[in-house]
C-alpha cells in the first residue's frame, strides 16, 4: 500500500506549516496544532514525527537519535518509517544531516546553519508540575509571570543546596517566554543558546508545537549567587576516552560497579581513542 | 503546484522566517496569477479552506484566483489569518490588522505584501532572533512603517508577521525583530 509522501496528507501538512511559521515568529511560545493520529502510540515521538513530516523533502538527509544513540528502538523505527513513507536518505553523522529528529539529546558535534533540529516533547508546558491548569499557565505566560518557577529553584536550594534539576531544565527564550527544552539533560542546554540551527519542538499528545529560531537567546533560569551548574559524570568515556561528552551510566554487576560511556554514539565512534 | 513544489516553497519560507530580512528566491512557480510569482507560490503553499484571507487594495482578479487555486475563504479584516495587500495601497496607520491576544499571540495575522522592490529604498537595520549580529535591509515599505513596527514591538508578543514579495523573491519580518533606521543604529 502506498502512502502520501511523508505519511501525512497535504492539508494536515499545510496546517502544521502555518503553525510552524508562527512558532518561529514568536520564539518559545507554545502554539496549539491539530495533532493527527499517527501509526504509533503517544510517547514514541508522534509530535516530532509530524513536524518532520511537514518539513521534509526528498533531498533531505535525516538523522534520528534516541538519548543520543542512532541504533536504539525509537530511532531505528522512526528512521525506517521515513525511509518507507518518504524514501529519504538517512545518516548517523551529525554534520551530514539536514534534519535531526531527537529524543532527549542534542548531538555533541556542533550544529551548523541550515540544519533543523526536531525535538520530541512529552510535556511542552514548563510550569506543568507547579500549575496543572492550562488556563492558568496560559495566563502566566501572557503576563510573563514565572515567579512559581523561581520559587521552585529556591526550594531546591534550601532543600538540596543546589538546583537539583538534571533534565528538562527551564529556560528563558528571547528574554520573554519560559520554555521546556524537552527532557534533554541540563548539560545540553547551553548548546541551544545562539545555535546556528533552527530548533523545532513537537508534542503530539499535548497537541502543541514551538520553536527557537537560529541565533536566539536561550538562558537557563538561575540566581546570581546560584548560577546554572549542570551535573556531569566525572569519569571519561570507557570506549573513546572523551572527558567532554555527556555520559550514560551503565551498571556492570550486582555490586554497584559502573561504567560511563558517551551517550552520543556518532560522536563516540569518531572520537579518537 | 504539486506537493513537492509546495514543500520546497515552504522550506524556503521557513528559512526566510528564521533569518529575518534575508532575501530568498522562491524555487517553484504556480499557475499564471494576478499576483507576483513569489506571492502566488506562497499563497498556494500556505492557504487552504482552513485559512481565512482578507484582501486590501488588490485587483479584482485576485479573489477568484484564490478561490480557484487555494479555496481560501474570503473574510473581513478582523477574522483574517492572512492579509494580502500591495504596498502602494497600504496605509500603515489606519489598517486594523488582527494582532492576536496576550494569551494567543499566534492569532495575529500574517501580512503578505506585494512590493515594487526589496532592496532599493532607505536602509533599515534589523536585530533580534534569527540574526547573529545585525542585518541591513532596504525594502520599499513607505511612510509610517517604522512607526507601525515600533508600536507593534511595544505590544510584543502581540503583532503581525510580514512576508514581503517582489517578483520571484520574498523577505520575512517576524514580529520578534527590532527595526530602526540605519543612521540611528
Amino acid at each position: 500500500m502506498d502512502y502520501n509522501f511523508a505519511y501525512l496528507d497535504e492539508q494536515s501538512k499545510r496546517a502544521i506549516r502555518r503553525s510552524l511559521l508562527k512558532a518561529v515568529a514568536i520564539p518559545g511560545h507554545q502554539i496549539p496544532f491539530a495533532s493527527r493520529e499517527m501509526p504509533l502510540p503517544y510517547g514514541w515521538g508522534t509530535g516530532g514525527i509530524q513536524l518532520t513530516a511537514a518539513i521534509i523533502g526528498k533531498d533531505d538527509v535525516l538523522k534520528v537519535i534516541d538519548q543520543g544513540a542512532d541504533d536504539t528502538t525509537n530511532a531505528v523505527s522512526i528512521r525506517q518509517f521515513f525511509a518507507r513513507v518518504a524514501g529519504v536518505a538517512s545518516t548517523t553523522k551529525t554534520r551530514l544531516a539536514s534534519i535531526i529528529q531527537t529524543r532527549h539529546r542534542i548531538p555533541e558535534t556542533a550544529l551548523q546553519g541550515g540544519q533543523i533540529m526536531v525535538y520530541q516533547v512529552p510535556m511542552p508546558e514548563p510550569l506543568f508540575k507547579l500549575e496543572p491548569r492550562r488556563t492558568e499557565t496560559r495566563m502566566l505566560h501572557a503576563l510573563g509571570d514565572y515567579s512559581l518557577m523561581y520559587l521552585q529553584l529556591y526550594d531546591h536550594i534550601t532543600r538540596y543546596g543546589r538546583v537539583a534539576i538534571g533534565y528538562d531544565y527551564p529556560v528563558m527564550v528571547h528574554d520573554r517566554y519560559l520554555m521546556s527544552p524537552s527532557p534533554i539533560p541540563a548539560f545540553d542546554v547551553p548548546k541551544m543558546h545562539m545555535s546556528p540551527a533552527l530548533q523545532l519542538f513537537g508534542a503530539g499528545r499535548e497537541k502543541r508545537l514551538y520553536a527557537v529560531p537560529p541565533y536566539t537567546r536561550v538562558v537557563p533560569l538561575a540566581f546570581a549567587d546560584y548560577p546554572f551548574a549542570p551535573v556531569q559524570a566525572q569519569a571519561p568515556c570507557a570506549i573513546c576516552g572523551s572527558s567532554s561528552s555527556y555520559k550514560d551510566e551503565i551498571i556492570l554487576d550486582d555490586r554497584g560497579t559502573r561504567q560511563y560511556v558517551c551517550s552520543d554514539t556518532d560522536y563516540c565512534e569518531q572520537h579518537p581513542c | 503546484m504539486n506537493p513537492e513544489q509546495q514543500q520546497q516553497v515552504f522550506r524556503t519560507l521557513l528559512t526566510a522566517m528564521s533569518a529575518p530580512g534575508q532575501i530568498a528566491t522562491i524555487p517553484a512557480h504556480s499557475a499564471p496569477a494576478p499576483l507576483s510569482p513569489a506571492c502566488a507560490a506562497i499563497c498556494q503553499t500556505l492557504l487552504d479552506a482552513g485559512s481565512p484571507v482578507a484582501l486590501v487594495g488588490m485587483c479584482a482578479a485576485v479573489a477568484p484566483w484564490l478561490a480557484t487555486h487555494c479555496r481560501a475563504p474570503m473574510v473581513s479584516m478582523d477574522a483574517a489569518h492572512f492579509v494580502l495587500g500591495t504596498e502602494k495601497h497600504w496605509d500603515w496607520e489606519s489598517t486594523p490588522v488582527p494582532m492576536g491576544s496576550e494569551e494567543e499571540p499566534e492569532q495575529g495575522a500574517t501580512l503578505i505584501l506585494e512590493l515594487d522592490n526589496l532592496d532599493a529604498a532607505k536602509p533599515l537595520q534589523l536585530t533580534g532572533p534569527g540574526i547573529a549580529s545585525t542585518r541591513r535591509i532596504a525594502p520599499d515599505l513607505g511612510a509610517g512603517f517604522l512607526t507601525f513596527w515600533q508600536k507593534q514591538q511595544s505590544r510584543y508578543p502581540r503583532g503581525v508577521d510580514l512576508i514581503l514579495c517582489c517578483r520571484e523573491q520574498c523577505l520575512c519580518l517576524p514580529r520578534s525583530v527590532s527595526i530602526c533606521r540605519l543612521e540611528e543604529a
